[in-house]
């Protein structure tokens, strides 16, 4: 099957700056992650496949279409911003029925109801957006966005700011969409969100592609990967030599008041350690990962891959 | 033009909507106002016509040029501001329409409470003694004027982010400033214009003359005016239009 959205070779740069690099994915039917810390180039990449920028370098193609010359893609396109870019006058209601008569498609009252109702917004449905909180907005935008039954769906970091009910809810409703054969779409900088949508993922970090594919080899990846520890205890010196001999040890050295261990694998580190303390009677006062965020694990992902 | 009507309807209630309603109207009845104190103020009695004839200068010069630009700058300026153009171009629409939306939009808000203006204007005229005759030469001069701001400050609030700050600078230096001592200016002048189309229109018994000293040399006729309104409103449309093709832009 052909993929909805394909990116091939794409740079975008603004000025001296490379905002994106090379990178070439695709993106089929089901929810698809795209992964990495904030300012990896996330947004870049989102708002090139939506049309709002056009890529420096490469090609986008949207069901086949350039969707920076082609304004048709967009009757079967939804983007929701990761800013909150909404009509505040208006009400969730109205936003949904403009969303519907600026792509053509049905604006009449069921099929706005129906866009509201998928994200249980109906009740609120008539007060001024400027009175919701974050998370309602959120739900707006996606309704606005679902009003003309997209095949695809860019979603940019879309569960910012809401609480973890609303996030839960949101959650379902993109699972939702995606068992219905739509392409989903979304951005996120925590792994954990993603994690819990889908099992696809693209990373990307300094506007490169870290990785693509299956989040288990992220996870692993987050594990296996050298770490960096910094223990503290009250005999730092005779710890640090009780460590030496094991074997996830790779390295050591001392830094203010404790020392830092090279590991290769963080959890058999976890379980070393208390068993070595307990064993030379030593007190651990503190054990801290340096390095775990998922901006080190794309780091080394983009390492293996060069 | 379902998009076309929704995007008009969705930016009237932007410009109109709130405080805004209230800010502009009571500003578009100043002049009626300040005409009531001074008659006042003077004791009259009867109908003094020059005073009344020089405070419909004001509302062509002040009053209609801030509206329009506070408005034309952010009917585009707004979706600017607050990232909502997203919203507008990722549609399958020509930016044609949109930017035509927000100058129509734009010049029916402005024109409204020109006509608020232009009523209470003539009220107060009635109650100095004169008619409500003049009140549709006003409208019709408002109107022009109104299309003219719009068209021009809609395009200016989508290629600056102080649309208000420039077309300010545009309103005290070039129609007032440059336009007195370079009177050949005076067609950059959209509330000259307006101006102008009025006094044509203005019935023979209207004191014509204390006007004519506020437009200076060039006095422009209606069709004059009419042809400015529609190739102003033409020309900044079609700007607009590729600006917002300009997709890096947004």
């Amino acid at each position: 099957m052909n993929p909805t959205v394909e990116v091939r070779g794409v740079s975008k740069w603004f000025g001296t700056k490379v905002a994106v690099s090379d990178i070439s994915c695709s993106f089929g039917p089901g929810i698809t992650g795209l992964l990495g810390p904030n300012g990896a180039g996330k947004t870049t990449l989102l708002r090139m496949i939506a049309g709002l920028l056009r890529p420096s370098e490469g090609s986008i193609r949207v069901s086949g279409a350039d969707p920076g010359r082609d304004t048709s893609v967009y009757r079967r396109m939804g983007f929701v911003p990761e800013d909150d870019a909404v009509y505040g006058f208006l009400s969730a209601r109205g936003l949904v029925r403009y969303a519907a008569e600026l792509s053509g498609s049905d604006s009449s009252s069921e099929a706005v109801d129906g866009a509201l109702a998928r994200v249980n917004l109906l009740e609120a449905a008539d007060r001024p957006i400027e009175q919701y909180s974050k998370g309602m907005r959120q739900r707006a935008k996606v309704a606005a966005a679902l009003v003309n039954d997209p095949l695809l769906l860019v979603l940019d970091e879309p569960l910012n700011g809401a609480d973890p009910v609303q996030r839960a809810v949101l959650i379902s409703i993109f699972q939702e969409l995606a068992a219905e054969g739509r392409t989903v779409i979304v951005s996120s900088h925590v792994l954990a969100e993603v994690e819990r949508m889908t099992d696809r993922v693209i990373a990307v970090l300094d506007g490169k592609l870290a990785a693509a594919g299956g989040i288990r080899a992220i996870r692993h990846a987050m594990i296996h990967i050298p770490h960096r520890v910094r223990i503290e205890s009250d005999e730092p010196r005779r710890l640090a030599t009780a460590l030496l001999a094991t074997p996830a040890v790779v390295g050591l050295h001392f830094k203010e008041g404790g020392f830092e261990v090279e590991t290769s694998d963080l959890s058999a580190l976890g379980t070393a350690l208390p068993r070595v303390a307990y064993e030379a009677s030593i007190r651990v006062t503190r054990f801290e990962p340096v390095d775990a965020s998922l901006e080190s694990v794309f780091r080394h992902l983009l390492r293996i891959r060069r | 033009m379902t998009a076309f009507r929704a995007i008009v309807r969705v930016t009237i209630l932007q410009l109109a909507g709130g405080k805004r309603a209230i800010g502009f109207s009571v500003l578009a009845v100043v002049p009626a106002a300040l005409l009531l104190v001074a008659a006042r103020a003077r004791e009259f009695e009867g109908l003094d016509t020059d005073l009344g004839a020089l405070l419909v200068a004001p509302f062509f010069s002040v009053i209609i040029p801030l509206t329009a630009l506070i408005l034309g700058g952010a009917a585009l300026g707004d979706e600017r501001r607050d990232k909502t153009l997203s919203f507008l171009v990722l549609r399958p629409i020509s930016r044609w329409k949109i930017a035509a939306g927000k100058a129509l939009a734009c010049s029916v808000v402005s024109s409204g409470f020109a006509a608020l203006g232009a009523l209470a204007l003539c009220l107060a005229w009635v109650v100095m003694g004169g008619s409500m005759g003049i009140l549709p030469a006003i409208v019709a001069g408002s109107t022009i004027a109104c299309v003219i701001y719009s068209s021009a400050f809609v395009l200016l609030g989508n290629v600056t982010s102080r649309p208000t700050l420039v077309g300010l600078g545009y309103i005290l230096f070039v129609e007032s400033f440059l336009t007195g001592e370079l009177p050949r200016l005076a067609w950059a002048s959209p509330w000259r214009i307006g101006l102008g189309a009025t006094l044509e229109l203005m019935p023979g018994s209207f004191p014509a003359r204390a006007l004519l000293g506020a437009l200076g040399e060039w006095v422009p006729s209606v069709s004059n005016a009419l042809i400015a309104g529609g190739a102003t409103a033409l020309v900044t449309v079609a700007i607009c239009t590729l600006l917002l093709l300009r997709t890096d832009a947004v």
